[in-house]
């Protein structure tokens, strides 16, 4: 098992995208090279849905739940960080799989940008 | 066309609905006009509430920014030597406990500093930010200078979700606020405690284009006030700040609940529209008399540890992932 000390990575508060892009990328890096990978949200104060939806939401992306239940584990993680884990969860699964397809309305959007 | 001398006479400023619907017609009025010059007087104004507070400010700042563009030499960048000021203050007969107010709140060390005072930089009041979300800063000056022990004393499980709610405020004002807005202006926020009621307000302000312009660029949604109904709704979001595959859109939805839990005021404002969350926490819409061309969030939330339900015991089942 690989243990990931959130609080090492982005210190005490886990709410911006910034941050959670960067546990993201640690839980791809190491996942094909462990069961089970251990996020470890010890003395992490404050959450907020951005952090969710950037590290843990976005894994849903090319992953299903069941996948991210049997390879993730959640330890140290208050009751308010849990409540938004999974509410962050429920609606990246909606979004995901969502027929109206706003992903790509969203790529328009860059596409003008650039 | 000749640029005229205006003034406005505020009334007194609350937070309840006639005070939005000024505010609203107010910033419709002045965005009408720009070139204008205005000078607000305080004569008639026994009191304004943060809400007034950010929308006056922001007008002030959307005015300076707009005389700034205007008046670069074109081709050269240099600013015109001959530009007058947009904004004045008429404070002569301002209510002296108004004015005391003002300056407590810090509003005007940035409004007008010639009516400031230098004072400590953990007040609770009026501030505006930079143009960049500053995330370390706003979670810190919420805990270290506005959620003290010192000023209320609330459970260390309550202080993080009213730091996270108000954090989603801050991301959807810098989100769609702020990469849309073309005159470069800051996200102002003004907040105050009352301490014999242990209630805590705030508001957001952004002047950046607001909800239904944004939605509409996106979706196509052709009335506005679905538009706004839109934006209110748990998942949908016009993902502005962030890459497109990144599942957006729970802060409205987060908010509502906090609010809902805490029996505390939620309105949001925007275009021509007011949402409000009512008793059965439901968001509730309403038509303003004016226009606002970006988005006011203002929240009030009840700081006493005794009634209300933290959002970790709602009773609404989520399902559990983990």
């Amino acid at each position: 098992m690989i243990l990931i000390s959130v609080k090492e990575i982005v210190g005490i508060n886990a709410i911006s995208m910034n941050s959670g892009k960067k546990i993201k990328d640690l839980i791809i890096k190491d996942w094909d090279q462990t069961e089970k990978i251990a996020l470890d949200f010890s003395e992490v104060n404050v959450f907020a849905s951005p952090f969710f939806n950037a590290s843990i939401g976005a894994l849903l992306k090319d992953r299903d739940i069941t996948e991210l239940q049997q390879k993730l584990d959640f330890k140290g993680i208050s009751d308010h960080g849990k409540r938004l884990l999974n509410l962050v969860i429920s609606n990246a699964i909606k979004f995901y799989s969502d027929e109206e397809n706003k992903t790509e309305l969203g790529l328009d959007e860059i596409r003008k940008d650039i | 066309m000749a640029r005229q001398q205006i003034k406005i006479p505020l009334p007194p400023i609350r937070d309840d609905d006639s005070g939005y619907n000024y505010l609203s017609k107010l910033a419709d009025f002045i965005f009408e006009g720009p070139e204008n010059f205005y000078t607000f007087d305080f004569s008639r104004c026994s009191t304004i509430s943060h809400n007034g507070l950010v929308v006056i400010g922001g007008l002030c700042d959307f005015l300076k920014q707009h005389e700034t563009s205007s008046s670069m030499l074109k081709g050269f960048g240099l600013r015109s030597f001959f530009s007058k000021k947009k904004v004045g203050f008429n404070i002569d007969s301002i209510n002296p406990r108004l004015m005391e107010k003002l300056r407590a709140l810090g509003f005007w060390n940035f409004v007008n500093p010639d009516h400031g005072f230098l004072g400590s930089t953990d007040y609770i009041g009026y501030r505006e930010h930079n143009t960049v979300l500053e995330d370390s800063i706003i979670i810190s000056h919420l805990q270290d200078n506005w959620l003290t022990d010192e000023k209320l004393s609330i459970s260390e499980l309550l202080k993080s979700e009213i730091v996270s709610s108000i954090y989603e405020i801050f991301v959807n004002a810098y989100g769609h606020g702020l990469k849309e807005n073309t005159n470069n202006q800051s996200v102002i926020s003004c907040g105050h405690y009352d301490p014999k009621e242990k209630r805590l307000s705030l508001s957001v302000l952004d002047f950046g284009g607001g909800i239904v312009n944004s939605v509409q660029r996106h979706v196509a949604i052709p009335h506005k006030e679905d538009a706004f109904n839109w934006a209110l709704e748990v998942g949908n979001s016009t993902r502005t700040d962030s890459a497109p595959d990144i599942p957006r859109g729970l802060g409205f939805g987060i908010l509502q609940e906090f609010i809902s839990l805490n029996r505390g005021v939620l309105r949001i404002c925007s275009d021509s529209y007011m949402a409000t969350v009512d008793d059965s926490g439901s968001y509730v819409t309403t038509k303003v008399d004016g226009c606002f061309l970006g988005t006011l969030v203002s929240i009030t939330v009840n700081c006493d540890n005794k009634h209300y339900r933290l959002m970790s015991e709602a009773q609404e089942k989520l399902p559990n992932y983990f």
